[in-house]
């Protein structure tokens, strides 16, 4: 006697293998299927008295010849015809797990459910009423945990009923959008007659509504060349009618998971909508992110300010002045290489270090409760405002970190414009090296007022960006326009292991920089002030910077400062470190408080602003070299830079020089 | 149900998960699988910003891609 033949169909990670290895244990042999590369999988097991073939057909999402697993599946439904097909879908993934039900139930054949994890199911708190969600599917339904060997003796039970034919399938189809009723019944008749077996004719009528390839080829060869010419106008004229399949399919799952699965309403869900009403809200969320910003900086300047002042004038002034002590007697060229150079240039860096943890710990606290993803999607909807490019906003959101990754995440864009565009734009985002510079400085000289200073030149840096975007974007790529979807993570609270890891990985990683090409690029600076005469004033760093200094001017900025700017090409801290290698005396004076003495307040909002604008540095610009693989661009890019930069510095400073600062 | 989904995300704004769910009135586990769909058959795709993943990443240290965005972004039309 032929045994049973069962097929076990379900998407992937449904348990449909644990299943399958469940009911035949060692029983099973594994091949490919005929002519494909796609694993087969056969078995026998023997339940009361009866033998059955169980087939597991390879995991598919859906029946449509996307791929040849799917093609597969339901081939062998429809050619094979087993006696009963097992749908085993995921009780905690209903929604998804149903779309292949909705498919399977318009083959025919009999068909159950097994309505497997459901002790996943039962963790996340949702329950999914089998009965309901029977007498909704008009199929039998059996709950059950294969990898436990839950309800393994209920799903045989309703094997050996649905053989002996005790069992009823009524199932519930699912239809096809309204408006397209009528071109469904219309193609029905065209290809009623000609449709070969074993393919049911409606069956067939949808799948060529869906565009399916292979059914298509198949009706085209049968059909006589004028009726297929027909048939195929009607399905031009309805090319969205794969979406109207796809839509009443939607509208099914959608009954059935209303009517059979409760979802808890979870307090941190609830929470999470309360806050996102701010938070993600178009303008709120904007002004909250501003917010978020200015108390970054609040913080730092109130934490990390003193600290870091501390650290110069106790620790590095000190250690310099200690030094230059200890050496007394040694060369001058060595005493000055380790005073000035390395203590004055890499020590001045150091001292940001709490700046940098404040700033790290901040954001790494703000990404672990799950803001950043709101500060993404307000910042896209401002951006879409504007006219730019959904797509270049996550790029540009990653230059706030480094905008180096900024850079190279535009490849995510496949636009070439849209992509140039966003590299170009790219470097006007204030990476945290920038901000740092900020950080330091304007306590110094700004005070009090030092938070609004900061905040203002981060917002004021943005707002340039979107300048120059608009007008790049209405100028490249006219305004394309792309939705933008985000699934935006619960907010919960920070785990404070996460964020001391990301602060201390961080925090390395800024060390080893300054222990390398800002020791590095120190040295270097330190060597051209004292060359050739020891004396700083006449030293070929002063003649380079005397030569820049004329263009300096016309921001206020004189030589020392100039050079500091063009030193900060190479990494952005690195203008600190020069202003550390001129200005450090080692006589217990922090560098910022030297500074403050000798610049007015004018040019440093100057420094500040060019400083924020001014040129990539180094590693950014190999990186735009290497993504437009185009000197060209890559030099665009310096000199728009450099003229943003400049126009705004001057602006700036002449604007505080009229108002007498 | 997909027909409003594609009509809101047609506008060209963006969307949260969440957001989307409470405007078709419908669970957010529904909106992801719509559009898991909408995805496979080519209408939206998803996104990250960097095509390499952070391990073995030279500047992953200075990005704040690693914990702070969301596991799935997905554009409509590209």
């Amino acid at each position: 006697m032929r045994p049973v033949l069962v097929a076990l169909a379900g998407q992937p990670n449904m348990g449909k293998s644990t299943l399958f290895n469940l009911l035949t244990g060692l029983n099973q042999h594994v091949g490919n299927w005929p002519g494909k590369t796609v694993e087969r999988k056969e078995g026998f097991f023997t339940s009361g008295g009866t033998r059955f073939r169980l087939v597991d057909l390879p995991g598919t999402y859906s029946l449509t010849a996307n791929s040849p697993e799917e093609i597969i599946a339901r081939e062998f439904i429809l050619r094979e015809r087993p006696d009963v097909v097992v749908a085993v879908v995921s009780a905690a993934t209903l929604e998804r797990s149903l779309y292949l039900v909705s498919e399977l139930v318009s083959l025919p054949v009999p068909l159950i459910v097994a309505l497997n994890m459901m002790d996943v199911a039962d963790r996340e708190s949702i329950h999914v009423e089998a009965e309901v969600l029977e007498a909704a599917l008009g199929l039998p339904v059996v709950p059950m945990t294969a990898t436990r060997a839950e309800g393994i003796r209920d799903l045989l039970a309703v094997l050996d009923q649905a053989i002996q034919g005790k069992q009823i399938f009524l199932p519930r189809q699912p239809e096809i959008r309204p408006d397209h009723h009528q071109v469904l019944e219309k193609v029905v008749q065209m290809i009623s007659t000609d449709v070969p077996h074993p393919y049911p004719p409606d069956w067939v009528a949808l799948k060529l509504l869906e565009g399916d390839s292979e059914i298509t080829a198949m009706m085209q060869a049968i059909l006589q060349p004028d009726r297929w010419q027909t048939l195929h106008e009607l399905l031009r004229k309805h090319d969205d009618a794969m979406l109207a399949v796809a839509s009443g399919r939607y509208e099914w799952i959608g009954q059935m998971v209303r009517a059979a699965v409760i979802r808890p309403r979870l307090g941190q869900i609830s929470l999470t909508e309360r806050l996102d009403r701010w938070l993600a809200h178009p303008f709120l969320g904007l002004v909250a992110l501003g917010g978020m910003i200015g108390l970054i900086f609040w913080l730092t300047f109130n934490i990390g300010a003193p600290l870091q002042d501390w650290l110069s004038v106790q620790v590095i002034a000190r250690l310099a002045g200690l030094t230059g002590e200890a050496l007394a007697g040694a060369p001058t060229w060595l005493s000055g290489l380790i005073v000035d150079g390395v203590i004055g240039g890499v020590g001045a860096v150091l001292t940001f270090l709490p700046i940098l943890v404040i700033f790290f710990a901040v954001l790494g606290l703000l990404e672990d409760v799950g803001y950043m993803a709101r500060a993404a999607y307000v910042m896209d909807n401002f951006m879409h405002v504007m006219g730019l490019h959904g797509k270049s906003f996550l790029p540009l959101f990653l230059g706030f970190g480094c905008n180096v990754p900024a850079v190279m995440g535009t490849r995510v864009i496949e636009s070439w414009p849209a992509r140039l565009l966003t590299i170009l734009i790219a470097p006007l985002v204030p990476c945290t090296a920038r901000m740092a510079v900020v950080a330091f400085l304007a306590p110094a000289f700004f005070g009090p007022y030092a938070m609004l200073v900061s905040w203002g030149l981060v917002v004021g840096s943005l707002f340039i960006l979107l300048i120059t975007g608009i007008l790049l974007n209405h100028s490249i790529f006219r305004g394309e326009r792309s939705a933008f979807i985000m699934e935006m993570p619960l907010y919960h609270l920070p785990n404070w292991r996460t964020i001391g890891m990301l602060i201390w990985q961080r925090s390395l990683s800024f060390i080893k920089r300054a222990g390398t090409t800002i020791l590095a690029i120190s040295l270097v600076v330190w060597a051209l002030s004292v060359l050739p005469s020891g004396d700083l004033q006449t030293s070929y760093l002063a003649r380079l910077g005397k030569i820049l200094e004329p263009v300096g001017r016309l921001v206020g900025l004189d030589w020392r400062l100039t050079v500091a700017l063009l030193t900060s090409f190479v990494a952005k801290e690195n203008s600190i470190a020069t202003l550390g290698v001129m200005f450090i005396t080692g006589k217990n004076v922090s560098l910022a408080r030297t500074l403050v003495s000798v610049f007015p307040v004018s040019t440093a909002l100057s420094f500040l602003t060019i400083s924020i604008l001014f040129i990539p540095c180094a590693a950014t610009v190999a990186a735009i070299r290497q993504e437009t693989g185009s000197w060209r661009w890559t030099f665009f890019n310096i000199g728009l830079m450099l003229v943003i930069s400049f126009g705004c510095a001057a602006v700036v400073y002449w604007s505080a020089r009229m108002l007498g600062l | 149900m997909l027909d409003q989904l594609i009509k809101a995300i047609k506008t060209g704004d963006s969307f949260s998960i969440s957001g989307l769910a409470a405007r078709l009135e419908i669970e957010p586990e529904m909106v992801i699988v719509m559009l898991e769909y909408l995805e496979r058959a080519g209408y939206i795709e998803q996104v990250g910003a960097c095509t390499h993943p952070c391990n073995g990443c030279h500047f992953a240290g200075g990005c704040i891609q690693s914990e702070g965005l969301p596991g799935k972004v997905w554009i409509w039309g590209g």
